[in-house]
């Protein structure tokens, strides 16, 4: 069966075969487990990329363009205050140009419901575009999806549109919660609560959505596993935390394995803790998301008894390195009562630092 | 000799395996007959990757055969009850070996009788259907004392001892029987739902396209003229499209001046809007009769003098505007014939804007 697995990136500029790093990533801890590995990760999933960075980059390049040709143009005339497009100048530079490549993105989105609906729009034409295709050739949709960083805020709000009861989309009971369910929607560093628009439009709250999991086929319920996983020292997603308490209910956290899963993770391999493959390297990132993506006897409990104890903390880094790292990143923390304004500052000191290690 | 003799040992068991060794199971093709495996995992794995791709085997054909016949949605329907009833036998005949199948045959029954009743497919979910790899389970419905039919159950059952490899086989051969079954049935309701799902899929392909328009190739957007209209935008629950209208805010452009009686004809001018208004309509992802207007200022430095100007300036399609400014300046008061470009769209093709003004003057 070819089991779907969308993958939406996070901000920063994603150019042509970007899937490639979170595939990679995924492939390198997959390879680790006997079971698995003796079919390979790309026979058993059919990995479909999504992108919507084309959106950011489109309308910032305008900006530039714009605000270039009337400088030259105001100068030309002799007008020198044109501060009006002066600051839009050189946006679209992709090259140590942090704030209009990796910020701008999440402002955009944040700030622009007409950007949002955009992105959303452009991720659902994506995804239904290739479960339809499934559905041609198969008769059925089995579908996952694994989201980072800025791409599960836009995974959520695309989906929790889909899904909106109120809808009144021709054709929206075909592609209703209980008729598209996903099998594991996975959150990785999830800033979807961060960035949520509650609204009397756009009351898309992420505990309340139909972005949660449920049993097969259960109304109002998106997926039948929902995995979170935050690494302690991810600043990004401190500032309203993604960690709901008891959800989406009782029943569900009994169920085995239970239908939502929240893990945490606090080792340093590198500096730039909020990357991908740094999440996913850890086994108690990748064996629970495998096997709700696969089958839980597909590692057993003795393999991944085995990977913790192999694991090692702090990777290649020495002692001493890994602790300068971690005391940086503990100094850039963001509070959990900060908002989205407040990651200015520690993109500033975050990521700033890490503007070649390889962001979101 | 002894040598010889382990070689020979060596060789065969390197050919041909160990007769002590497990097989590895085997479990594609569409002859269930043939499926093996010797491990519960073995065992679960066939089954979770189990699906009716390039699938040949009878009900399979009778499938494919009812799918590309046309007809009004009774006939449909009609046709996919007989198919349900072809599944049905196939799972009431395991019944006996795998009493928990009853489960599946009652469901299909109860989704005959849905469509029985002129129920739309698209009310009937098609998840029902669905495997769970979790648990191995069909038919889970999650809720408390659900009755589902629990392959899990059985292949741990049967696959767990090795000593009898032949009842692994037999138990995943009934176990993908009934995955298929339940295959075939969601693929009969997700067929049913095929219209509304691809006007469900046009739908938002059409309001992808319509967004592409707005942002690629309507009018382009300042920042702050990008919030002002997000602000205004009103959109309908689930997917939306663009908005019909636009205001246009504190927005510079280039644009050319003609002056009748002016030496040089056609010169460079400094535009801002101060304020407008673009609207049009949607006809499918075309927006049609685009019409709109600013109040603009002009400054333009002439050989001579430095004039500027206010008035005001049409919108017209393909993204450039004529409008009237008076000017001021040293050599008096004077009206110019102006054209704004749309600086987005300007730098992209700045020799067919000036084309287009020279045309448009004439």
């Amino acid at each position: 069966m070819s089991h779907l697995v969308f993958l939406v990136h996070g901000m920063g500029i994603h150019e042509t075969g970007w899937e490639s790093k979170y595939i990679d990533a995924l492939n390198a801890v997959y390879g680790r487990y006997g079971f698995l590995a003796k079919k390979k990760l790309t026979d058993r999933f059919t990995f479909v990329p999504i992108g919507y960075d084309d959106v950011f980059r489109e309308t910032v390049a305008n900006w530039a363009l714009g605000a270039t040709a009337f400088e030259a143009e105001a100068q030309k005339a002799g007008l020198s205050s044109t501060r009006l497009t002066s600051w839009l100048k050189g946006a679209d530079a992709v090259d140590n140009n942090f704030k209009w490549t990796h910020a701008a993105d999440v402002l955009m989105y944040k700030l622009f419901s007409l950007v949002r609906e955009r992105v959303c729009v452009r991720v659902a034409n994506q995804m239904v575009a290739a479960l339809q295709e499934q559905i041609d050739k198969e008769g059925e949709s089995r579908w996952s999806v694994m989201a980072h960083s800025l791409g599960t805020a836009v995974l959520h709000d695309t989906l929790a549109r889909l899904w909106d009861k109120n809808s009144t989309l021709p054709g929206r009971d075909a592609f209703s919660a209980c008729n598209t369910q996903a099998q594991v929607i996975a959150m990785i560093a999830n800033v979807s609560r961060l960035l949520e628009t509650k609204t009397d439009s756009e009351p898309y709250d992420t505990y309340e959505t139909p972005v949660m999991p449920g049993s097969v086929g259960q109304e109002g319920r998106g997926c039948m596993y929902y995995f979170n996983a935050r690494h302690k020292l991810d600043p990004f997603t401190v500032p309203k935390m993604f960690d709901p308490q008891v959800w989406p209910d009782a029943q569900a956290l009994l169920e085995e394995p239970p239908l939502y899963t929240h893990v945490e993770v606090e080792h340093v391999h590198q500096w730039n803790v909020h990357d991908i493959g740094h999440y996913l390297d850890h086994p108690d990132v990748h064996v629970p998301l495998l096997r709700l993506l696969t089958d839980p006897t597909s590692i057993s409990d003795k393999e991944y008894a085995q990977a913790r104890a192999d694991f090692k903390p702090f990777g290649t880094l020495q002692t001493d390195a890994a602790v300068r790292v971690r005391q940086k990143l503990e100094d850039a923390m963001a509070a959990q009562s900060s908002d989205w304004l407040v990651l200015g500052k520690v993109w500033q000191a975050f990521i700033g630092k890490g503007e070649k290690g390889g962001l979101a | 000799m002894s040598v010889l003799r382990s070689f020979a040992v060596v060789t065969v068991f390197w050919l041909f395996g160990t007769p002590f060794a497990h097989a590895e199971a085997s479990c594609s093709g569409f002859d269930l007959s043939k499926w093996t495996a010797d491990s519960v995992r073995d065992a679960r794995s066939c089954l979770a990757d189990f699906s009716l791709k390039g699938c040949d085997a009878g009900l399979c054909k009778k499938f494919e055969a009812w799918k590309v016949t046309e007809g009004v949605p009774e006939a449909r329907a009609a046709g996919a009850r007989q198919l349900l009833s072809l599944v049905r036998q196939d799972v009431n005949a395991m019944v006996s070996e795998f009493p928990s199948a009853s489960v599946l045959d009652g469901d299909i029954k109860q989704l005959d009788h849905s469509l029985e009743q002129g129920v739309s497919p698209d009310r009937i979910s098609n998840r029902q259907w669905v495997y769970n790899p979790q648990h191995a389970t069909l038919s889970e419905t999650g809720e408390p004392g659900d009755q589902k039919v629990d392959l899990g159950g059985l292949l741990s059952r049967e696959c767990k001892a090795v000593v009898a490899p032949e009842r692994c086989n037999v138990a995943l051969r009934v176990s993908a029987r009934l995955r298929m079954a339940a295959l075939l049935v969601q693929a009969v309701i997700t067929e049913l739902q095929a219209p509304s799902r691809s006007q469900g899929a046009a739908t938002i392909d059409e309001l992808d396209e319509r967004w592409a328009v707005y942002f690629d190739k309507g009018r382009f957007q300042y920042p702050w003229e990008l919030a002002v209209n997000s602000h205004r935008y009103h959109r309908d629950p689930g997917f939306s499209g663009p908005p019909n209208d636009q205001w246009i805010l504190l927005h510079p452009s280039v644009g050319y001046r003609y002056l009748n009686g002016s030496g040089k004809k056609l010169e460079q001018t400094l535009l801002l809007e101060v304020a407008g208004y673009y609207r049009w309509e949607w006809a499918g992802a075309e927006a049609t009769k685009l019409r709109g207007g600013s109040l603009v200022v002009s400054w333009a430095d002439t050989a001579t003098e430095f004039r500027r100007g206010i008035g005001f300036l049409v919108h017209m399609p393909k993204n450039y505007s004529l409008g009237l400014v008076q000017e001021r300046g040293a050599s008096g008061h004077k009206i110019a014939l102006v054209m704004s470009l749309d600086l987005g769209k300007v730098v992209q093709d700045p020799k067919s804007q000036k084309a287009s003004f020279l045309e448009a003057i004439r």
